[in-house]
């Protein structure tokens, strides 16, 4: 007969373990399940092939392909069907809406002609990525048309950030993308962690990960006054305007690119002139002339009519982050029209 | 060092740690107030000084007033004692809403009065109350004075109520400093869990719920009608559970060291009127506007029109106590007028047969919840014509228009609101699940869990440490 003390701990344990097992099958499902990551010769670090549980911003449970794209095509796949490949971040990879409810999904169902659209929107991504990735992109998904979605941090940050799996540097007077092949995560609790990292697949370990973060951070001391805000880095215009145009040369390099440009609005003051980037971004597409769908204007009407904010969703502030449905639908619209116009169909 | 931060369980693990290592109540007394001095000087030890000052002050005017025979001087020694307080009080929290005031007034004059640089002291309105009644006691013959200056140190500083209650009654609390402190398994057993129970209410529900008040206070021109309604319940049921989560962590983490600290709420959101509600809500600080405030001005001894006026006014001077600001100057008087309105129905209606109808009580419950809430809007804005707009918004007299957002987060929070309540209510009378067996391990286990997974990542300090 085992000690009372022995079937006390034995009956702690299970009680911890079936506590943890329940946890996990709710967060699973209603918060975050990730496939993990692997890391792919050409593409990078992308995520596993499998199912994908969001639910922190808006909510989907999706599945991953075998390149990561949140899509159900796959490199084997056969059809005959016009092709669209769209290229973007997190607002194109769009984590935050059901499947059937992305902009590239809409734009499939509403074409004027069958095309099969391909999502290759990733997390992360910006420019250098798309410019980098190009010969790849073209050898595996053999599009017909390209939609390239910017907005103002690919050329803020993202592009030129040195941390990021593809980023791009400044060579002589022009440009070059470099794939950062020691890259391992963005996150430094994950880089910390090390080959530890395989646990972030368990939801438990994800959830709790974001929460140990947050209580390890020093806490403000009571009356102390609030730290001011990191100065925003002075734009450089010149090499912005450089950047977006030597940019846009190579994304014209794509068959048939057309520009989708998301502004990030500011809800409370619709009137606000558009940032640098976006007139730059402007400009280079009319020099270029590659089509340009900029949504700030669908957006701006369509909040004036409804009150209906294209970004933000129920479990978030409203009007902040990503594209909602609300917003993927409008985005569709838009890029419908365009794609439908006779001269840049062949 | 709020309750729910890793800070103060180290703390408190040191302090049971500690306590138990101690056998002499001398020593633990001694030991029990350096902690909570501790406690308190982790904000600011600047403030340490003051609380020090404030219950030396209240020891030795009490024992002036147990030690004068003569009612006079008694009295005098009362009224000076609580001017005293006043004073401390009046400077560091009123003093500047004052003169904006008065220079507001002046303005026209050129004249102008200068302002203080000062940091409001945490807790100080919960040390004036205490002291103050400390004081009263004494004059009244309710209480002896404190044996010793360290009991009524304690009185004051004892840290799990120290910062936002619940109020202790001397009467209630001294007596309990006579006897030696042991660290119990029962009372670990079952303080644990109510101060967890307190800490399900805050952050899974009550700071939760923020991240859905906040912007919408914030910028509530932005919102429709409906969202502002959803915002002003999730506000009600906010400030409940972030009060009441407190209250119940102080009475926790009071029971694991052996004390018996009084409840502060009793499902106030259920009352059938406003009179209920003030029976039910904030009950240490209702009980002290009531023995101290409301009697001491003649309460119903003086006729009917002087019961209303003192309804009113202490009700206008809770709201002051409540913050330096018009806005809970009017919440206060907004409660005084509906107390005496009451009051009135009840000496016309009186309770009348259909009291006992299913229609009058919920019509009653309705129309209390609904004018608790809108209240709450004053108490909650950050000004007067902010408050102004939202009612008006909430009633479409101005444009109902904006954003609709009714958070999902509301959605999964009503039922939580429910089991805290009802779980939190059920533990307030002892209730408490068998940490040996393996449901009460599991339902441990499981809570723990869901306070780490759903700890929202911008945790607000308690709502009530600003008073």
């Amino acid at each position: 007969m085992a000690s009372p003390r022995i079937l006390f701990l034995a009956k702690t344990l299970a009680a911890a373990l079936a506590a943890w097992g329940v946890w996990e099958v709710v967060l699973s499902n209603t918060v975050v399940q990730r496939p993990g990551y692997v890391t792919h010769p050409e593409l990078g670090r992308i995520y596993k092939s499998g199912p994908y549980t969001h639910g922190t911003e808006g909510f989907s449970r999706t599945r991953i392909n075998s390149l990561g794209f949140r899509d159900d095509w796959e490199p084997s796949s056969i059809s005959t069907n016009r092709r669209i490949l769209f290229l973007g971040d997190s607002f194109t990879e769009a984590l935050q809406v059901q499947d059937g409810e992305l902009f590239v999904n809409l734009v499939e169902k509403g074409s004027w002609q069958p095309v099969e659209a391909i999502n290759a929107g990733r997390s992360g991504g910006s420019p250098a990525f798309y410019i980098h990735l190009r010969s790849f992109y073209e050898t595996v998904t053999k599009p017909d048309q390209v939609v390239i979605q910017l907005n103002e941090g690919d050329f803020l940050d993202d592009a030129l950030h040195t941390g990021r799996n593809f980023y791009i540097v400044p060579e002589g007077e022009s440009f070059a993308t470099v794939h950062n092949k020691n890259f391992s995560s963005a996150n430094p609790l994950m880089q910390k962690l090390g080959k530890l990292r395989g646990l972030m697949e368990f939801s438990t370990a994800a959830v709790a990960a974001e929460s140990v973060q947050f209580l390890l951070k020093p806490t403000q001391p009571h009356g102390a006054a609030p730290k001011p805000a990191p100065a925003k880095a002075s734009v450089d215009e010149p090499k912005l305007r450089n950047l977006i145009q030597w940019t846009l040369e190579e994304l014209q390099k794509y068959p048939t690119p057309h520009i989708l440009y998301l502004p990030t609005l500011n809800y409370s003051n619709l009137d606000e002139p558009p940032p640098l980037t976006e007139r730059e971004i402007t400009a280079a597409c009319e020099a270029s002339k590659i089509p340009l769908v900029n949504m700030r204007s669908a957006f701006v009407e369509h909040f004036r009519k409804t009150y209906e904010p294209a970004h933000g969703f129920a479990n978030t502030k409203p009007a902040m982050g990503h594209l909602n449905e609300a917003g993927h639908r409008l985005v569709a619209r838009e890029l419908l029209a365009v794609l439908k116009r006779p001269e840049v169909e062949p | 060092m709020i309750f729910s931060s890793i800070d103060f369980f180290i703390f408190f693990a040191l302090v049971l740690g500690v306590l138990s290592l101690l056998k002499n109540l001398f020593h633990q007394k001694v030991f029990l107030l350096l902690a909570s001095y501790f406690f308190y000087g982790y904000w600011d030890v600047r403030f340490v000084p003051l609380m020090f000052g404030m219950s030396y002050g209240a020891y030795w005017i009490g024992r002036r007033i147990e030690g004068t025979p003569d009612a006079l001087t008694k009295k005098r020694w009362l009224v000076a004692g609580i001017a005293l307080d006043l004073v401390v009080l009046g400077i560091f929290k009123y003093y500047n809403f004052f003169t904006s005031n008065i220079n507001e007034i002046l303005a026209a004059s050129g004249m102008r009065m200068p302002y203080l640089d000062i940091l409001l002291p945490i807790g100080i309105s919960f040390i004036t109350f205490e002291v103050i009644s400390y004081k009263m006691d004494i004059y009244r013959g309710e209480n002896e004075s404190a044996s010793n200056f360290l009991d009524l140190s304690l009185l004051v500083a004892f840290f799990p109520h120290l910062i936002a209650g619940p109020i202790l009654k001397p009467k209630h609390f001294l007596p309990q400093l006579q006897i030696p402190i042991k660290i119990r398994m029962r009372n670990l057993h079952d303080g644990s869990q109510i101060f967890l129970f307190g800490m399900v209410k805050k952050i899974l529900v009550a700071d939760r719920l923020a991240l859905f008040v906040d912007p919408v206070f914030a910028s509530p021109a932005q919102y429709d009608s409906i969202t502002l309604w959803a915002a002003v319940i999730a506000y009600a049921v906010q400030i409940y559970c972030d009060f009441s989560g407190y209250s119940d962590m102080a009475i926790g983490s009071a029971r694991c060291m052996g004390f018996d600290i009084p409840k502060n709420f009793d499902m106030p959101y259920i009352s059938t009127s406003i009179t209920e509600f003030w029976r039910r809500w904030h009950i240490s600080l209702s009980t002290w506007l009531k023995e101290y405030l409301y009697f001491s001005l003649g309460g119903n001894r003086k006729g009917r029109v002087r019961q209303y006026f003192n309804l009113f006014t202490v009700m206008l001077l809770g709201g002051l106590w409540h913050g330096a600001s018009w806005n809970f100057v009017l919440w206060g008087a907004m409660h005084g007028i509906a107390l005496a309105v009451h009051k009135i129905y009840m000496e016309t209606f009186g309770a009348g047969t259909s009291r006992l109808r299913p229609l009058y009580l919920f019509v009653s419950w309705a129309i209390t919840f609904v004018f608790v809430c809108i209240t709450w809007v004053f108490f909650r804005s950050s000004d007067f014509a902010q408050s102004l707009f939202i009612v008006k918004k909430m009633f479409a007299i101005a444009s109902p228009q904006g954003m609709h957002w009714i958070a999902t987060s509301l959605m999964i929070i009503l039922p939580l609101v429910i089991v805290a309540h009802w779980q939190g209510n059920k533990l307030q009378r002892y209730y408490t699940t068998d940490l040996r067996t393996f449901r009460g391990l599991f339902l441990l286990f499981f809570t723990l869990m869901g306070l780490l997974f759903f700890m929202p990542l911008n945790s607000s300090p308690f709502i009530y440490f600003q008073f």
